[in-house]
């Protein structure tokens, strides 16, 4: 896995670079803007599309307008216990890393439990967490839940075994920057906030084209889309990679999350969106810029795109809950978390219309549709550039992303509604996270402290039903692709 | 050192990026801006508001309503309504002042159909003191500064098309869907002016120009064309205009010649003859304008000679020739 180069500091070049991207951007968002204003009334000659491109442009100079509002909690000085629950499934490539990672987190030892807890891994991913637990000197915990119950079992499990005041999640394939769960728990300070969500930028850049246009998708999705959500305290969807909540925020809903169902089917995947909505509900829910983790993305575009069709279900399940609450915030809030979801469902009639059946009708080829991608893209490469301290020409991937999106992941937002009631991972098998819930008190504990590795009752009557092969990583859930056209290309959850 | 140079190199090509993903938007920026004029003009070429008219007590006790008159039409023919001030263009407001004096002294305006039918000796229908407005060449302009001036004093008007430009979707003419709209709305009548024919072309070895139907044209190569390649370029063109009238659904029953020519001051002796009979095969009438521009009402079966009006062309002197003409000696108006 080749990582990116953080070290490197930046020099003139890079500091004159990042203004004329800055420049270069606000220049073309504004060229947008007035592009729109001057073919307004388009809306009464062609009303689908017309309303359709300004709602879109609407929404996505919204997103940077809003970002630029956006700042990171200020230092308070806060540091309240808090217990880092890392659920792992065959992670044995991973977990020694992240949990190492979670290790040398510069935050007071006696204030920071972390909770492993191994989902019945087939792999050595519990050797490896009791390797790591016994290095630890008794701060880590591990938990071997015996056999494959489902993340949110997992998490759960976690949750339950700690009384922390602070409840972090980090995905096993996410590793933190030192200073990161300093910088997420300043936010609590405001005690209206349930949640806080934490930055993630992708670890794997440089493996392959597509983890480069992740790269670029993720740090967009978070500066921008989630940065513009935190200004009215209602980030949608508390990514899985790295996110704090407060213990009181979540309690109540533990049960129903950790047995949530859809349409008669327990749901398996997308706990995250899940947890937030419980918590946004009636808590503010905030995102830290400051707070970074990086984490392993898919590079390999069969896993990336079942990890997309996935997101996508979780996204469908959980619009619908966040769609009865949403109106009681911020009207501004709530219009672009509607605008949010109405998007994806037009886009793809807008696409095969602009791109397929006008042409055929005799229009020509559709220029400003395709322009209008292209220019967002490389807005969203402009933006990747104007933030990053060396320039690299990674942004170009932000490009190939919104056509990517174009080509494939478009067309997945009706199959994945149709199927939002699966509880198939994708990449684990359908029955993982099915199996009836036992108690967690009856699950082995150990703490690594001066025991070694986990003991698990459970682990002996643990059958592994899997077939040989199925134990990839199951990519942790992060939230769902949101929005229509580059903008759900770009909304990270 | 050739390390360093490869890394800045590459360091050099990665920040070429940046501008290069300019060009891009620069290709697509003339389609863009054609496609906002094209915009604009489909759908933000309406007819403009009528403008008010004021007249003097003075002048308003001359434009009284002049006597009644049968047998004869006045017609008049317009280029375009614009501020242009090109010498043939008619401001809006002056139009609006031509019209305004034209409703005072009671005249009313006839269609094309009714033109015909007096033309035939039919004078059944005809208003006490009818007149025949038209518009040359399919401009967009005339229509937008005519057609709400024209609704305001319920008159209507004939509107010639150059049928050649009317497909190019430019900004100058009227669209074939302008013209239905026009069509439509029961003001305007749409007849045919031109398909191609509607220029001007080299008709002698000094460059000297002549009217696209009326001249043999002249080209370095092959000298003067023949009569007969004459009579074939001109007939293709007027039989090709008639195809796209008889394609939009329109009658073309009328024809304004380009230029007021119908060969009268051709070089080419047999050119007249044989635009005449050609047209007169092709439209039942066909109207021209004459030297001097001072032509009289056109009657039954005297000429169909047009007034045309110029930017400098008043509302006081379109009465007056209106007077002139009168079919009642010394006709001054009477009251209604």
């Amino acid at each position: 896995m080749k990582t990116a180069n953080i070290t490197a500091g930046p020099t003139v070049a890079d500091r004159v670079v990042r203004l004329l991207a800055g420049v270069y951007l606000v220049t073309l968002l504004t060229l947008v803007v007035a592009f729109k204003w001057v073919f307004a009334d388009i809306v009464l000659v062609d009303p689908l599309f017309g309303v359709y491109g300004i709602v879109v442009c609407a929404f996505i100079v919204s997103r940077f307008a809003l970002s630029v509002l956006y700042r990171p909690s200020e230092d308070h000085g806060l540091e309240p216990r808090v217990a880092i629950v890392m659920p792992a499934f065959n992670e044995e490539a991973a977990i020694a890393d992240s949990l190492i990672s979670l290790l040398q987190l510069d935050y007071p030892a006696e204030k920071l439990e972390i909770v492993a807890v191994n989902d019945g891994s087939t792999d050595a991913t519990l050797t490896r967490m009791t390797d790591v637990a016994e290095i630890a000197g008794g701060r880590i915990e591990v938990i071997d839940l015996g056999r494959n119950r489902g993340k949110r079992a997992a998490m759960a499990a976690g949750i339950r075994a700690t009384d922390a005041e602070i409840i972090a999640f980090v995905d096993s394939d996410s590793v933190l920057e030192p200073d990161a769960m300093t910088k997420l728990v300043q936010g609590f300070h405001d005690e209206h906030v349930g949640a806080i969500c934490g930055h993630a930028d992708v670890l794997n850049v440089k493996d392959t084209w597509l983890t480069k246009m992740q790269a670029v998708r993720y740090f967009v999705a978070f500066k921008v889309c989630k940065a513009a959500e935190s200004v009215f305290g209602a980030v949608s969807c508390c990514s899985g990679c790295f996110s704090a909540y407060r213990r009181t925020a979540v309690l109540p809903h533990l049960s129903w999350w950790e047995h949530q169902t859809f349409l008669g089917c327990e749901s398996t995947f997308g706990d995250d969106r899940s947890l937030t909505n419980c918590v946004l509900r009636t808590w503010k829910v905030r995102y830290e810029s400051r707070a970074i983790s990086r984490t392993i993305v898919p590079d390999s575009f069969k896993t990336f795109m079942t990890q997309q069709v996935r997101w996508k279900r979780s996204w469908t399940r959980e619009s619908l809950i966040l769609s009865s609450f949403m109106w009681r915030k911020h009207p501004l809030a709530a219009l672009a978390a509607y605008v949010g979801m109405v998007l994806p469902l037009i886009a793809p009639v807008v696409a095969v219309r602009a791109v397929f059946v006008a042409p055929i009708q005799g229009a020509p080829v559709p220029v400003v549709y395709l322009t209008g991608i292209y220019v967002m893209a490389v807005a969203y490469g402009l933006y990747y550039v104007a933030c990053q301290r060396r320039y690299s020409s990674i942004w170009v991937f932000g490009i190939v992303f919104c056509f990517f999106y174009l080509f494939f992941l478009l067309w997945q937002t009706y199959y994945a509604i149709l199927t939002a009631r699966t509880s198939s991972w994708g990449t684990r098998p359908a029955t993982a996270g099915m199996e009836p819930t036992f108690e967690v008190a009856a699950q082995a504990r150990s703490r690594a402290g001066g025991a070694l590795g986990a003991r698990s009752p459970g682990l002996a009557m643990s059958v592994d039903t899997r077939p040989p092969g199925t134990g990839s990583t199951p990519p942790p859930a992060r939230p769902a692709a949101a929005h229509a056209g580059i903008a759900q290309g770009m909304k990270h959850s | 050192m050739i390390a360093r140079l490869r890394h800045r190199g590459g360091r050099a090509g990665a920040l070429l990026l940046l501008p290069l993903s300019v060009i891009p938007m620069l290709l697509v920026t003339p389609g863009l801006v054609s496609s906002h004029a094209r915009f604009e003009r489909k759908f933000h070429s309406p007819p403009f508001a009528a403008l008010e008219v004021r007249f003097s007590e003075t002048a308003r006790a001359r434009y009284a309503p002049v006597p009644p008159f049968k047998g004869a039409v006045p017609v008049l023919v317009y280029h375009g309504i614009n501020e242009q001030n090109d010498g043939y263009s008619v401001s809006r407001e002056e139009f609006a002042r031509q019209l305004e004096m034209l409703d005072m002294a009671g005249y009313r305006t006839i269609t094309i159909a009714q033109y015909l039918r007096f033309r035939a000796g039919d004078i059944a229908g005809l208003p006490p003191r009818p007149i025949l407005i038209t518009f040359d060449d399919g401009r967009l302009d005339s229509f937008r500064g005519a057609d709400r001036l024209l609704a305001r004093h319920s008159m209507g008007a004939v509107m010639y098309v150059i049928t050649g430009p009317v497909a190019d979707g430019n900004g100058f003419h009227l669209s074939w869907e302008e013209l239905h709209g026009m069509h439509d709305s029961g003001r305007w009548d749409i007849q045919p002016h031109a398909r191609d024919g509607h220029r001007k072309i080299v008709v002698d070895g000094a460059n000297r120009s002549g009217p696209f139907y009326a001249s043999r044209r002249f080209t370095r190569s092959e000298g003067y064309e023949s009569f007969a390649d004459y009579t074939r370029r001109v007939g293709s063109d007027i039989y090709a205009l008639k195809e796209d009238f008889r394609r939009q659904g329109f009658p073309s029953e009328t024809f304004a010649a380009p230029f007021g020519d119908v060969g009268q001051n051709s070089r080419e002796d047999r050119a007249e003859p044989f635009l005449r009979s050609l047209l007169a095969t092709q439209f039942r009438v066909v109207f021209v304008q004459g030297a001097g521009n001072d032509p009289g009402y056109t009657t039954a079966t005297g000429s169909t000679e047009r007034f045309e009006l110029h930017t400098a062309t008043t509302a006081d002197q379109l009465h007056r020739w209106l007077l002139r003409h009168h079919p009642v000696a010394g006709a001054t108006g009477v009251e209604r």
